[in-house]
């Protein structure tokens, strides 16, 4: 049974809400009454004013942003890319794992595949997407740092895995593939791509010019894919709907490529327009690496004009003083994992997922740079002059810093991806020589 | 008591007055106009031709051995053979894949305890032995117990089912192959019990990881068994997982490939936690009002006509699923409402609609559909009504 002193109505906006149980429902008289004049008085206030009473942990923005830390974000300089490269370096010749699965019925016996090195670029790195975006993070750096005291084994690393025959290899295998890797891996191809096609240097134009026909292919396949696309997946890991779709217009505007860049648009407007009042009690409720609420907001203020944004917006983000923006305000590190599929707090890994089950501070630190990221999207997307551009600006801030606090974490050197996901935010943040 | 009617009136009608004052569209008048809106269709009904139609189809599955893995791996390549004997080994190797499996053959003893005199009946007993024999079963624990995070907890949640609809049954056969199942039943519940402890959070998707229907599945097992660890452990966990929950985000329903309604799976699913009265206080704050616009996505089944790509076959075969689960769960939730409470007259009729289009689906997805829309067929109108 609820207590009554703390009921209120969940949407504020709308009109009062029936229950319509109250007809039937044999509560005790006194709960009853309580609740009644309850109701009434509500009522009566909203009436009145159109807002619920509440007695919110703040009572507005300011003095919510009053409460906030002043964190230390480091910009990207040589000093981090240099260690930036050491996991793409370390990962991208370690084979990925054999399954190690007990299969119920078909019995496998595996063997490498013949030739993997010149057939196939990306068998490293424990899984397809890693390996890829541990490629594009090794571009990314070596454009913006050229003299990086290891260019030379990056550029020997690349040589090895992006040559022409490499990636016909691997187009060969993903036309028989079916949905391996679609679409996440398939993004983190093209943005790969698109790094590759802007660098000004005879090594990178060659890269480009190997990886074209996959990144077309992939292109294609996606379109076709976003069409279908008729509703959301909001989970928050690699399947998410809004997370992938933002990447991909990462690769679309440095490409220009107009025809997915469309794709992409219309499939977002399709699929999230209608959104109101997004649930943000689940987020972070496990470890993972997207917030489906802020990867969406971000992705919107993408694909709509600012007006047309700022409409949306406000009916879908709760403010950020609000108790029901919580779950958004921070991070923790040694928030407790779920031992995926229900093994207990603190259990050892699951002998059955291996090395291959994901660090949970390493993950946490993911999600806290894929947040970082949103927040700058979104204070960078609304009216400059709109009172939310601080808060976000301040909340990029403060996940920032407790994504960098996750890199220092043993956990962060099992865990490749974290550090392309930290360079992909650092360098929208602006780097240092 | 009159003293309680009073109030609840007074309530009601002060209500009433501020309501009508703001044209609100949370009105009881509102509710009735929405029902009668609402279409009335005639439920499904579970007659000898449509028994042998769902019967047929778990026979036509249960020695098609899983699909075989389609990719040749990336790195590392694979071959495949089915293993040894798995015919002597193995009880759920058909139907597509195990949890399937294990609910087809649920399908075909709930199929043969409603309907004794079905015509295919000795060759559904004769199938039935072969799978539940004990060498069979005692290979599936021998599985089950290396095999980690393997079906846990959707396709244990079935095992502990089919053994209750065995144990119950009053048949020399089915009492033997109950029998051969107690000693994998007694072991899955054990495992049970500890994984929803264990669980720090819930699972809250639509599909095979769902927390509350797992739970759900197991407790129609837990009251025919008189399994009181499990029971217990089902009943604490499901207050810690969902008791606090408030205003599910039913807008968010159905995802692209969901065969269960989350919201209305865990409304139901309390609704068999709670007493009565608590439950009813939480569902008021749990569910939107059913004739408010956040209802809606729940109100209608999904059209899936124009879905016919082989890849995207799996996808909407768990749409059409859904329409029987919804159905089950509508029909759960109006039975726990209170005599007289128009939520129940709803959801009934809502529940008609969606088993009415489930049965229009049934084979609109091939294969993906009929290994398994079958058993939530038989599960819906076997349900109580």
């Amino acid at each position: 049974m609820q207590d009554s002193s703390s009921f209120r109505f969940p949407h504020p906006s709308t009109a009062l809400p029936v229950r319509p149980s109250m007809r039937y429902d044999a509560v005790q008289s006194m709960k009853a009454i309580t609740r009644c004049l309850f109701l009434l008085i509500f009522a009566l206030t909203a009436v009145a004013q159109d807002k619920p009473p509440a007695a919110p942990e703040f009572k507005d923005l300011d003095s919510f942003v009053k409460s906030l830390p002043l964190p230390t974000v480091k910009p990207l300089d040589p000093d981090s890319a240099l260690l930036f490269t050491a996991l793409p370096l370390a990962c991208v010749d370690d084979l990925q794992p054999k399954p190690s699965t007990r299969p119920y019925f078909w019995q496998p016996t595996y063997k490498i595949v013949d030739g993997h090195d010149k057939t196939r670029a990306f068998y490293g790195c424990n899984d397809w997407p890693t390996a890829v975006n541990a490629v594009w993070t090794m571009v990314t750096l070596l454009k913006r740092y050229p003299d990086l005291a290891v260019s030379g084994l990056i550029r020997e690393k690349l040589n090895d895995h992006l040559g022409r025959q490499n990636l016909e290899g691997e187009l060969a295998y993903f036309k028989t593939a079916g949905n391996f890797q679609r679409p996440y891996g398939y993004v983190w191809f093209l943005k790969l791509y698109a790094e590759l096609v802007t660098w000004t240097d005879p090594d990178g134009a060659r890269y480009a010019e190997n990886v074209q026909p996959m990144a077309r292919y992939f292109a294609d396949s996606l379109v076709a894919y976003l069409i279908d696309v008729e509703r959301p997946n909001r989970t928050a890991g690699q399947a998410n709907s809004a997370f992938m779709l933002g990447l991909l217009l990462d690769y679309v505007d440095v490409t220009r490529d107009m025809t997915i860049g469309r794709a992409a648009r219309e499939t977002a407007k399709r699929i999230f327009l209608s959104d109101t009042d997004c649930t943000t009690n689940t987020e972070a409720a496990s470890p993972d690496m997207v917030s489906p609420c802020l990867a969406e907001a971000a992705v919107m203020s993408r694909v709509l004009d600012q007006t047309a944004f700022v409409a949306w917006f406000d009916k879908f983000l709760p403010p950020a003083h609000s108790d029901k923006f919580k779950p958004l305000r921070t991070v923790s590190l040694d928030a407790v994992a779920t031992g995926r599929g229900g093994r207990g707090r603190g259990a050892p890994p699951d002998p059955q997922v291996g090395s291959n089950a994901p660090s949970p501070r390493a993950t946490w630190a993911g999600l806290a740079f894929t947040r970082a990221q949103a927040f700058t999207r979104l204070a960078a997307a609304l009216p400059q002059t709109d009172e939310r551009v601080i808060v976000y600006r301040r909340l990029a801030a403060i996940h920032t810093e407790i994504g960098q606090k996750g890199l220092a974490d043993p956990a962060a050197f099992e865990a490749p991806w974290l550090g392309a996901f930290a360079v992909s935010h650092l360098m929208t943040l602006g780097t240092s020589q | 008591m009159i003293q309680r009617g009073l109030v609840t009136f007074m309530c009601v009608l002060l209500f009433s007055i501020s309501a009508s004052a703001q044209q609100t569209n949370g009105t009881v008048a509102d509710l009735e106009t929405f029902l009668s809106g609402l279409p009335k269709s005639n439920a499904p009904v579970l007659d000898q031709a449509l028994a042998m139609k769902l019967a047929s189809m778990p026979l036509a599955c249960i020695d098609r051995p899983h699909a075989a893995p389609q990719t040749r791996g990336y790195v590392w390549e694979a071959s495949y053979r089915p293993p040894d004997d798995y015919q002597k080994n193995l009880a759920f190797y058909g139907c597509f894949d195990w949890h399937s499996s294990v609910n087809s053959i649920w399908t075909l003893v709930r199929l043969l305890k409603s309907h004794p005199n079905l015509p295919v009946a000795p060759l559904v007993r004769q199938k039935l032995g072969k799978h539940l024999d004990k060498s069979n079963i005692a290979g599936e624990l021998a599985h089950l117990k290396g095999a980690g995070q393997f079906e846990r907890p959707y396709g244990y949640a079935w095992i502990l089912k089919l053994t209750a609809e065995l144990s119950e049954w009053k048949d020399p056969d089915g009492q033997k192959w109950g029998a051969n199942l107690s000693q994998l039943a007694e072991w899955t519940s054990k495992e049970m019990a500890q994984f929803f402890t264990d669980l720090p959070q819930p699972s809250r998707g639509g599909a095979h990881a769902n927390s509350a229907f797992a739970m759900y599945l197991m407790l129609d097992y837990v009251e025919q068994a008189k399994d009181e660890p499990l029971r217990v452990a089902i009943h604490q966990n499901a207050k810690r997982f969902f008791e606090a929950d408030k205003n599910c985000a039913t807008k968010a329903e159905p995802a692209g490939s969901d065969f269960l309604s989350p919201c209305l799976t865990e409304a139901a699913l309390m609704g068999r936690i709670l007493d009565r009265q608590p439950f009813l206080a939480w569902l008021d704050t749990f569910l939107p009002p059913m004739q408010s616009a956040d209802f809606k996505p729940l109100t209608e089944p999904v059209e899936t006509a124009g879905v016919s790509r082989p890849e995207q076959l799996a996808g909407k075969s768990h749409l059409i699923g859904l329409t029987f689960q919804r159905g089950m769960v509508m029909n759960r939730l109006a039975n726990l409402l209170p005599n007289g409470d128009l939520r129940a007259d709803v959801l009934r009729r809502l529940a008609a609609v969606h088993g009415v289009k489930g049965m229009q689906g049934m084979h609109d997805a091939g294969y993906y559909g009929s290994h398994w829309l079958g058993t939530y067929a038989v599960y819906y109108m076997l349900s109580p009504q």
